[in-house]
């Protein structure tokens, strides 16, 4: 009898039975029924139970296969013995020194990357606990070493890689024909950065059997790469059935300055935005100065104007917006004899906000760095523009925001920071007014410092001692043990790093 | 001077694993101030959240400790991020010594000093032998009553059916099996009462639970009848009694012949049952080729012994209990301890360690698993296993398969672990670098 019988009659119970079979050889070393006992078939079942189970627990269970050639050498050098000491606790997202999981994650990607540039790879004994961050993968890639990829490899064979599944090659043409719509939109961008032309010409063939989201979809990835070529086809998406399209083909061809439908705003604009003249007071008359005022006229859109996306049912000021948005910032000394910037600081019977929001809209979409920096300088909040700014104009920005916008207008810099606007930010985080500045920033400077400047800032941390308040307090601590760890990976792995290296040094990225 | 410590005996060191995240989360350079290195001396103080930083200071060589926090864990997460920081190389020898660990050391000594030596046990009067004897004597009847309800109840459980068991019930007579002083059976069916039970239908209903449930009452229904045999020889005996749980007294097990070697600490694994901490400790002795299980426990949340440390070795005398297969050690005279061993081992092929283990099932066949050196290679394809020259495989068990695969990269290498009847569960691997722990 097996041990699988027995434990199928044990499950039924033998309070039904009158016999059990035999258990073979193993039954001489087993002691004879009781015939007086009442439950002489539940003690023999237990007896054959114990020698069966004995039996059994000295059969482990084998693992039988083909032999699996062995990992080949690794031919690049472990990191310095401390760095591994820090990456073991952050692979394995041990709160450790870093308390917060997105900021232990930062920090990671940002040493693995480290790493490699330092052409080193992760220690064997890390790789298990590395290979187990799927959400780091990209990170860890690169520092696997031959190790690594051999043992990814076989997670892989054994189906116990949960990224096994690679992300379709935005480059393959099968997508197009026969990808989901994320992949057939993939395709189609990676196919308008390479091929502009060709990329059109597929979304022709196939724009009237596609639906209207997708159509509004594609109409957007144009707009990003739009070029001249395209305006014919934009000037089409005018007249589209879908709202979504004939918004994004307006934002395309107001992209283009050359382009019919800029003229055409151009004109419209003219006609409702002028530059007068007040009459001077006397202490003009004596400064011998005059006062530029800024005259606008509503418009009222014809047919044609309704085509271009300035419709009936728009507000008058909705309108000037969109009309405002659609003129290429250079192009108003022209319309009107006063730049952009000026325009926002001319004098106005009234609060002019959608002229100012449009010519951030224009702004952006000709990435007219020179017009923003100005409108910065004119004293305009737009935190839409920060990506265009200076350096110079960015720590203007961020001395006129108000504490609470000052994570919003950090957020349109790119990592890491340069060190003026990191010393900026640092000195407000540790002034009087540190207390009133949102706790997103204190995370934003702990990771956008440059890694030259953590150790530095972590040091001046560390010096401002225990603050009043909870909230500040753990601000701080965390800030400090960011930076701390940022520095100690930054200088054990600085002599291994290319000059250039260490001085651009880019973060983590987004994870 | 001793050796500096490594991260893992910190680690080891730590009541809890809150506390050793908090003890990681401190250790780095920003809240110590005043850090130094004297051996045995280590200090430092911590800035915590008041505006007095806590001063720190450990005597490395014991180890022993004292933090000014009011914290009542013990070792405190100063203590351990001050050790961590020292582990890591980032406290160097020098420094000043602070007034607080110099107080300390200095009431220490004077306290040390004054101590009563208090080794020898003492001596028992007639009267006190003669009422340990009665109280003996009275647990052996409590055991044999206990152990007869046990075994009636199985015969119950086996008569009625296993699909008919009623959640908890074991987990009931586990409560009755304390009262009758059975502890070693209360613990077997206390693990039994936590595993899920399965689906109770069908032909071959409960699956794996039915089948463990089944093996484990035959086993205990083995133990019951062992205990009222008076035939049995003093070996088996003593393995009877050791499953029951009765205690071998210390001095009686270091009364016995030590077994004298440079062991090497090749497996370490904690658990807690109920209000008890546990820790098994594996050893290897680099030249008798001996294993050894050292147990430590305490009482939950507080420390553990951290002496022997895996990768680590010492040099000592180890006198077995009683009961075979002679496995479970005390740590008697110690020589010297070793930051790292390195040593040579004849590990078994797959067949050879399978046919220990089933010897060592033979002498006591409620042991649950049996340490040992297997030489093979790892893989995880078609499924996690070591297999060896010959062909023959084991299969991997435990959470170390990863661990191994990436240290030995699929080439044979020599991997301690325990044998055990769901598979081999690696706790060491010996490669080019020493025993590197899983």
């Amino acid at each position: 009898m097996t041990f699988d019988a027995l434990a199928s009659i044990a499950a039924v119970g033998t309070g039904q039975r009158s016999s059990l079979p035999p258990v073979g050889a193993l039954a001489a070393y087993l002691p004879g029924p009781d015939e007086a006992d009442p439950q002489a078939l539940a003690y023999a079942l237990l007896d054959s139970a114990a020698a069966l189970a004995v039996v059994r627990r000295g059969t482990p269970a084998a693992a039988p296969g083909e032999p699996v050639p062995p990992a080949p050498d690794d031919p690049f050098p472990e990191p310095p013995v401390h760095v591994i000491s820090l990456l073991g606790p952050l692979l394995a997202d041990d709160a450790g020194a870093i308390r917060l999981a997105s900021d232990r994650a930062y920090v990671l990607a940002e040493a693995l990357r480290l790493v490699a540039q330092a052409g080193m790879r992760l220690p064997h004994r890390l790789l298990g606990v590395a290979l187990a961050r799927r959400d780091l993968r990209l990170f860890v890639q690169p520092v696997l070493g031959a190790r690594g990829e051999w043992l990814l490899a076989q997670l892989q064979g054994a189906g116990l890689d949960g990224a096994t599944t690679a992300a379709a090659d935005p480059g393959d043409p099968e997508l197009w024909d026969t990808g989901t719509s994320e992949e057939r939109l993939a395709w189609f961008r990676h196919a308008r950065a390479v091929d502009p032309e060709s990329a059109r010409a597929a979304a022709v063939a196939v724009w009237k059997e596609s639906p209207a989201a997708f159509r509004t979809e594609l109409m957007s990835a144009i707009a990003e790469s739009v070029t001249p070529a395209d305006e014919a086809f934009c000037e089409q998406g005018l007249d589209d059935r879908a709202e979504g399209v004939r918004v994004g083909a307006a934002d395309a061809l107001s992209r283009l300055p050359d382009s019919a439908y800029v003229a055409r705003m151009a004109a419209r604009a003219q006609e409702a935005i002028a530059v007068g003249e007040l009459e001077p007071g006397a202490v003009h008359r004596l400064l011998k100065r005059t006062i530029r005022t800024l005259q606008v006229t509503p418009y009222e859109p014809d047919e044609t104007a309704v085509r271009d996306g300035l419709g009936r049912k728009l507000s008058s000021k909705e309108r000037l917006t969109r009309l405002v948005a659609a003129v290429p910032p250079a192009m108003w000394p022209s319309l009107v004899g006063a730049t952009a910037a000026e325009l926002v600081t001319l004098h106005q019977d009234e609060p002019r906000w959608e002229l100012v929001g449009g010519i951030g809209t224009a702004t952006l979409r000709n990435a007219d760095a020179t017009t923003a920096n100005l409108l910065v300088a004119a004293g305009v909040m737009d935190v839409r523009l920060v990506p265009l700014l200076s350096t110079a104009a960015t720590l203007a920005l961020i001395a006129q925001a108000p504490t609470t916008l000052l994570g919003t207008v950090l957020d349109g810099v790119a990592t890491p920071w340069p060190q003026e606007v990191a010393t900026a930010v640092g000195q407000q985080l540790v002034g009087t007014n540190g207390h009133q500045v949102r706790p997103e920033v204190w995370t934003m400077f702990a990771r956008s410092v440059p890694l030259r400047l953590a150790g530095g800032w972590a040091q001046r941390l560390r010096g401002l001692g225990q603050p009043d308040g909870r909230t500040v307090g753990n601000m701080l601590r965390d800030a400090t043990s960011v930076l701390t760890v940022r520095a100690l990976f930054a200088d054990e792995l600085r002599p291994f790093l290319p000059e250039t290296s260490w001085q651009d040094t880019q973060p983590g990225g987004q994870l | 001077m001793a050796d500096r410590w490594r991260p893992e005996r910190v680690t080891a060191l730590a009541p809890d694993s809150a506390s050793d995240v908090a003890g990681r989360r401190l250790a780095i350079p920003t809240p110590w101030s005043d850090v130094g290195y004297a051996y045995p001396l280590l200090w430092g103080a911590c800035q915590g959240s008041g505006s007095t930083p806590y001063s720190v200071a450990i005597d490395v060589s014991e180890p022993s400790y004292r933090c000014s926090c009011p914290s009542h864990k013990f070792p405190c997460k100063h203590v351990l991020a001050l050790l961590y920081l020292w582990a890591e190389g980032r406290i160097d020898e020098g420094g000043t010594l602070s007034r607080f660990a110099a107080q300390w050391s200095a009431t220490r000594h004077a306290a040390g000093e004054e101590k009563p030596a208090n080794d020898a046990p003492a001596e028992r009067t007639e009267a006190q032998l003669a009422a340990s004897a009665a109280r003996a004597e009275q647990r052996e009847e409590r055991v044999t009553g206990g152990l007869a309800e046990l075994d009636r109840w199985l015969a119950d459980q086996v008569t009625a059916g296993l699909a008919h068991t009623r959640p908890g019930a074991m987990g009931d007579l586990a409560a009755r099996m304390v009262d009758a002083q059975v502890p070693g059976v209360a613990g077997r069916l206390r693990d039994l009462n936590r595993r899920p039970i399965g689906s109770r239908t069908g032909a071959r209903a409960g699956g794996a639970w039915l089948d463990d449930t089944l093996a484990e009452y035959g086993l205990l229904h083995l133990l019951s009848r062992a205990w009222t045999r008076t035939d049995l020889p003093d070996g088996l005996r003593a393995t009877v009694r050791n499953h029951i749980g009765f205690t071998v007294a210390k001095e009686t097990v270091l009364a016995s012949p030590p077994v004298a070697d440079t062991w090497a600490v090749v497996g370490m694994r904690d658990s807690d049952e109920e209000q008890v901490s546990t820790r098994r400790v594996w050893l290897y002795g680099t030249t008798t080729g001996r294993y050894a299980l050292v147990l430590f426990f305490s009482s939950r949340g507080m420390p553990l012994d951290a002496s022997l440390v895996p990768g680590s070795g010492v040099t000592a005398d180890l006198h077995f209990y009683p009961g075979g297969p002679a496995l479970r050690a005390l740590v008697g005279d110690t020589h010297d301890v070793h930051q790292r061993v390195r040593f040579e081992v004849a590990a078994s092929a797959v067949s050879e360690a399978i046919a220990r283990w089933r010897r060592a099932l033979a002498e006591d066949p409620w042991l649950g698993s049996y340490p040992t050196a297997i030489r093979g290679s790892a893989r995880l394809v078609p499924s996690p296993g070591l297999a060896d020259e010959a062909g023959d495989s084991v299969r991997l068990a435990g959470g170390a398969t990863l661990p191994l695969l990436a240290l030995t990269g699929g080439n044979p290498a020599s991997v301690f672990g325990e044998l055990e009847p769901r598979g081999f569960l690696p706790t060491a691997v010996l490669t080019d670098d020493g025993l590197v722990v899983l």
